[in-house]
């Protein structure tokens, strides 16, 4: 007879389900879910008390002028480092480097902390468990690679100490991701104006040093005005712009992955205004945050005359077009057939939510014909139809129509191809 | 003896493994999380199972489990018994579905034959021993005896886990194995 033991233990790892496909796709979905211990942690209580008990009769015993050393040493802080991504937490540390308390600055840096408690850890373990946590919520990835670290402390040597161990850690954190990470580190003297700017904020110190000097040479932000970027942004825009911050340093490069890239950009600009490479001169690009929307701008000479431009930098949309300084805004929505390269009309628009084809724009079929295959597909003549509307929009990179009729008590909703009159969507429903 | 030591290196090397595992985990290593499953969820679902005495609750506390293990992963410092550290998380999921279920399942094991029936891959004599394993032995022998032969934890681990004493673990473990070595030897005598 085989062993008894290995009976049991074959017995039961036979029985246990195999749903690790399963597992692998929730624990994609719950991210960061964080877990309940319990039972265990009356025992810790139990040990931590004792610990306690044993570390405040240590106190008494040692007591007298050691005493105030020793707590000093241990309870007050000494150093604070924050880290910024988008999520902003901050970490009080002792005069060992151990951990005094971790502090969200944010919405998001309350998520990412969770329930894990770090008190007593080491700056290391605690950095590693946050960045990691930051990683799981998506917070740091190929599109924003960008984390701030600032160390803050009366000591300008342990500041700088402190300041390339966390780089360090932070390095080998990242090297072992798929994406190569960009990190900002920068060291600070207490400041008491900047930590009320920066809580006002909703933000770290650092952050708020790190705005605070990218706007000190532009009058064309405020500190409002960047204060609800995220550090990648404000890293893409540092990295590009004329003067880069001195202070910071700085290891690997913004991701411009959520972006078109510059170079699509300037074909984009080429394209629409019928430009070759060669005809343009003192080209330059840089980011800029324009009304909420994250621009290049964009300039150079042709043929005798000054260029200016914003192209959104996620979708390619050029929304705003100045040639010798004269101010030409991009055309109403809905009708890129009148869009000739070049000639961008002068009328003012407010700026819009549908986002304009980019490049030389296809010919459209036009509402009237739309409106024809739609009524044919649906059988139903001009007059049977009631709250008609027809709209010209974007979908997937491609032009469509989207109509949308009553008749009869039903509801129909189309999608039509505007280059084609292609029939992409057709629902009835009762109304 | 030689048996004896063979096992005890083996359960050594299946923490260290285990912890690397783990430190991997933390890295959010999808691969060394298949792989940790793996290793493991004989003796979490077992676990579950001996506490909820349902199969499918004790599923669906293994997924629980386990997705609290991954994301708990870079909080587990290596203290070299990791999977003391995997049970008490099951055993904590397993009472807190408890506390949330207002009402306790009256019934239990009521689904096991049927859920055994439809796992093909068992056999007779692997049924048998599930089936007197869970049914027959009081809950605390069961327990023991799962976990020391499944996941390898030891004596002194599963003592702590329980909050027994150490000796009663070993006469309690003794004893389970003893009454299902008779209790097969007497099937095969039928």
């Amino acid at each position: 007879m085989k062993n008894i033991e290995n009976q049991i233990r074959e017995a039961f790892e036979k029985l246990a389900p195999n749903q690790f496909e399963a597992l692998l796709s929730k624990s994609k979905t719950e991210k960061g879910k964080e877990i309940v211990m319990v039972e265990n942690k009356r025992q810790k209580n139990t040990l931590v008390t004792g610990i306690m008990a044993l570390a405040a009769a240590l106190v008494l015993f040692v007591g007298g002028a050691f005493g105030t050393n020793l707590y000093r040493m241990n309870y007050r802080v000494a150093t604070q480092v924050s880290l910024d991504v988008n999520p902003s937490i901050a970490i009080h540390m002792n005069q060992k480097e151990k951990v005094l308390e971790v502090v969200p600055l944010n919405e998001d840096g309350k998520k990412v902390i969770g329930t894990m408690d770090f008190k007593g850890s080491s700056l290391e373990v605690t950095v590693n468990a946050l960045l990691g946590s930051m990683l799981r919520s998506g917070y740091l990835n190929e599109i924003a690679n960008s984390i701030l670290v600032s160390v803050e402390g009366q000591d300008t040597a342990t500041n700088q100490t402190v300041q390339q161990h966390i780089t360090k850690v932070l390095e080998e954190v990242l090297q072992q991701e798929a994406f190569a990470g960009s990190i900002l580190s920068q060291t600070l003297q207490p400041d008491e104006s900047l930590q009320s700017l920066a809580s006002s904020h909703q933000m770290s110190v650092g952050k708020a040093k790190m705005v605070q000097e990218m706007v000190a040479g532009t009058d064309k932000y405020t500190f409002e005005d960047l204060s609800d970027l995220s550090i990648h942004e404000l890293n893409l825009m540092q990295q590009t712009a004329a003067t880069p911050l001195e202070k910071l340093q700085s290891s690997g490069t913004a991701s411009e992955k959520a972006y078109i890239g510059e170079d699509a950009a300037k074909e984009i600009v080429l394209q629409n205004l019928s430009l070759t490479e060669e005809q343009i001169s003192g080209y330059h690009i840089e980011y800029d945050w324009e009304k909420g929307t994250f621009v290049y701008e964009m300039e150079f000479f042709a043929q005798g005359v000054e260029y200016e431009l914003d192209i959104n930098a996620a979708t390619g949309e050029i929304l705003k077009l100045e040639k010798e300084g004269k101010l030409v805004e991009k055309q109403p929505e809905g009708n890129p057939v009148q869009q000739s390269p070049g000639f961008l009309p002068a009328e003012k628009t407010q700026p819009d939510n549908i986002s304009q084809s980019t490049a030389v724009s296809d010919t459209v079929i036009g509402e009237d014909s739309a409106r024809t295959i739609a009524l044919q597909h649906a059988g139903l003549t001009e007059n049977a139809v009631r709250k008609f509307k027809c709209q010209l929009d974007r979908e997937h990179g491609r032009m469509v129509y989207e109509i949308e009729f009553e008749a009869a008590g039903y509801e129909y909703d189309y999608e039509i191809e505007a280059k084609d009159g292609f029939i992409l969507k057709a629902e009835k429903e009762l109304d | 003896m030689l048996y004896f030591v063979s096992t005890l290196q083996g359960t050594y090397h299946r923490d260290a493994k285990l912890d690397m595992l783990l430190g991997r985990m933390a890295q959010h290593d999808t691969g060394a999380l298949e792989a940790f499953y793996k290793d493991t969820k004989g003796a979490v679902f077992a676990y579950a199972l001996s506490i909820l005495k349902n199969p499918y609750e004790a599923e669906d506390v293994m997924q629980e489990t386990y997705l609290s293990i991954y994301s708990a992963a870079g909080k587990y410092h290596s203290t070299g018994k990791p999977m003391a550290w995997v049970i008490t998380i099951t055993k904590n999921h397993c009472l807190q579905r408890i506390r949330e279920q207002s009402r306790f399942d009256p019934r239990p094991w009521e689904e096991l034959d049927l859920y055994l029936e439809n796992k093909e891959t068992l056999s007779v004599e692997n049924k048998e021993v599930i089936s007197y394993c869970l049914k027959q032995l009081k809950e605390e022998e069961q327990q023991i005896l799962l976990l020391h032969t499944i996941s390898g934890m030891k004596h002194r681990e599963i003592a702590a886990l329980m909050g027994l004493a150490l000796p009663t673990v070993l006469s309690k473990y003794n004893r389970a194995l003893k009454k299902l070595k008779e209790k097969l030897r007497d099937d095969s005598v039928k």
